[in-house]
């Protein structure tokens, strides 16, 4: 398969798990507040919203969270914008290479920090007997910064490669008093072995 | 200056910028007391600090400052790799982009995480609980734009360059009088039977 058709393949893939994972579950806090082993608290948070399941709620309680999905789905639209940009001219392919590499670096950056951010502020040490969990949208999130990053690499127009030469190599020394690597040219036909003085070509 | 010079500097600048600003506050929560005493917790992408010091903070803090320092080391490599000669230096206009891209993406993420940060839960006028972005946060989001502006000053106008296909084969010297690459040929006699084998 054409290598553009595998990184805008890379990269559409990548998209749509980074849409999918900004809705799942990002980070999940379980912990125990009260004293009856059964009721369990839970803290989820996606991309757009926290949810609260504490004990003594009739129902869980969402809150607006901490608004990631924004700058995912700004990466997501770069990865679209560069994907629809590839197949045009060969100046908007140039454009859209380049919009494809800062979406992966955009993607990549926001899922490093909303991990920094649910792994260090709202881990298990916030609260004592606390349980986290990396829910499967950071895993999806994770595995679509792959995606991008191989497809924003294949989709590249890489220098070629300097061809490599078939038969042995020459190297002239710029010397004139010198003889030259294969000797000085002496002007006769090749010669037939087994029929000297009469050469093959002419018959 | 050149485009290509601008570039480089602005680059280092939003580099050298980014990594300061992890070391400034994001935000502060508490509350102001008499005079210049502040009782609360400070945040900078590294650690939280309390006034007065030594009290008590639930959790650990967010570790932003790693992506943002990450993404300031590629940004001076890219400025780093400007000095290339010229077929070479598209790794410095692709660094530059991904790097930017990453800053980006971290202090867009990190503003997001502070600003729901400060967003008081209870919404009284009795509590007296002051919400304050830091500086920070600013010169984080100015290194962005710097960044950005750098980028944009490497990027060469769309000059496409045509690679000839095949090997490329050139003439040094004139071919008239010149020894081929391999010679001529040298007629080989046949060999004659050493003396004294019988």
């Amino acid at each position: 398969m054409n290598l553009r058709v595998a990184g805008a393949v890379a990269l559409g893939v990548g998209a749509v798990l980074a849409v999918c994972g900004s809705l799942l579950e990002l980070y999940r806090v379980e912990f125990r507040f009260s004293p009856d082993p059964d009721r369990v608290d839970v803290q989820v948070f996606t991309a757009w919203q926290s949810k609260f399941d504490f004990a003594g709620m009739d129902k869980p309680e969402s809150t607006s969270g901490l608004g990631w999905g924004l700058p995912i789905t700004a990466a997501v639209v770069l990865v679209v914008v560069g994907l629809v940009l590839l197949f045009r001219s060969p100046l908007l392919n140039a454009v859209g290479r380049v919009v494809v590499v800062a979406a992966g670096g955009v993607l990549i950056g926001t899922t490093w920090s909303a991990y920094e951010t649910l792994d260090r502020l709202f881990g298990a040490q916030v609260v004592p007997d606390g349980k986290e969990f990396v829910g499967a949208g950071l895993w999806m999130l994770v595995v679509a910064c792959l995606a991008v990053a191989v497809g924003a690499g294949l989709v590249q127009e890489w220098p070629p490669r300097a061809p490599k030469p078939d038969g042995p190599s020459v190297y002239r020394v710029d010397d004139e008093d010198d003889t030259p690597p294969f000797g000085i040219p002496i002007p006769t036909d090749e010669i037939d072995v087994d029929r000297p003085g009469e050469s093959p070509e002419r018959g | 200056m050149s485009r290509r010079g601008t570039g480089v500097v602005l680059l280092f600048v939003a580099g050298a910028t980014a990594v300061v600003a992890t070391f400034l506050p994001l935000c502060f929560i508490g509350t102001s007391l008499t005079g210049d005493a502040r009782f609360g917790f400070t945040m900078t992408s590294w650690a939280t600090t309390s006034e007065p010091a030594g009290l008590a903070w639930l959790g650990a803090s967010a570790q932003y400052g790693v992506p943002v320092v990450i993404a300031a080391v590629l940004l001076v490599v890219a400025a780093a790799l400007a000095f290339l000669p010229e077929p070479q230096r598209q790794a410095s206009r692709y660094t530059a982009v991904a790097a930017t891209g990453l800053l980006a993406g971290a202090v867009w993420t990190t503003v997001m995480a502070v600003v729901a940060w400060l967003t008081p839960p209870v919404s009284d006028v009795r509590t007296s609980m002051e919400y304050e972005t830091g500086a920070g946060l600013w010169v984080l989001v100015a290194s962005v734009v710097v960044a950005v502006l750098g980028t944009v000053f490497l990027l060469r106008r769309g000059e496409v360059v045509v690679v000839e296909e095949g090997p490329v084969v050139r003439v040094l010297v004139d071919p008239d009088t010149d020894t081929p690459p391999l010679g001529i040929q040298v007629a080989v006699l046949p060999e004659l039977p050493e003396k004294g084998t019988s």
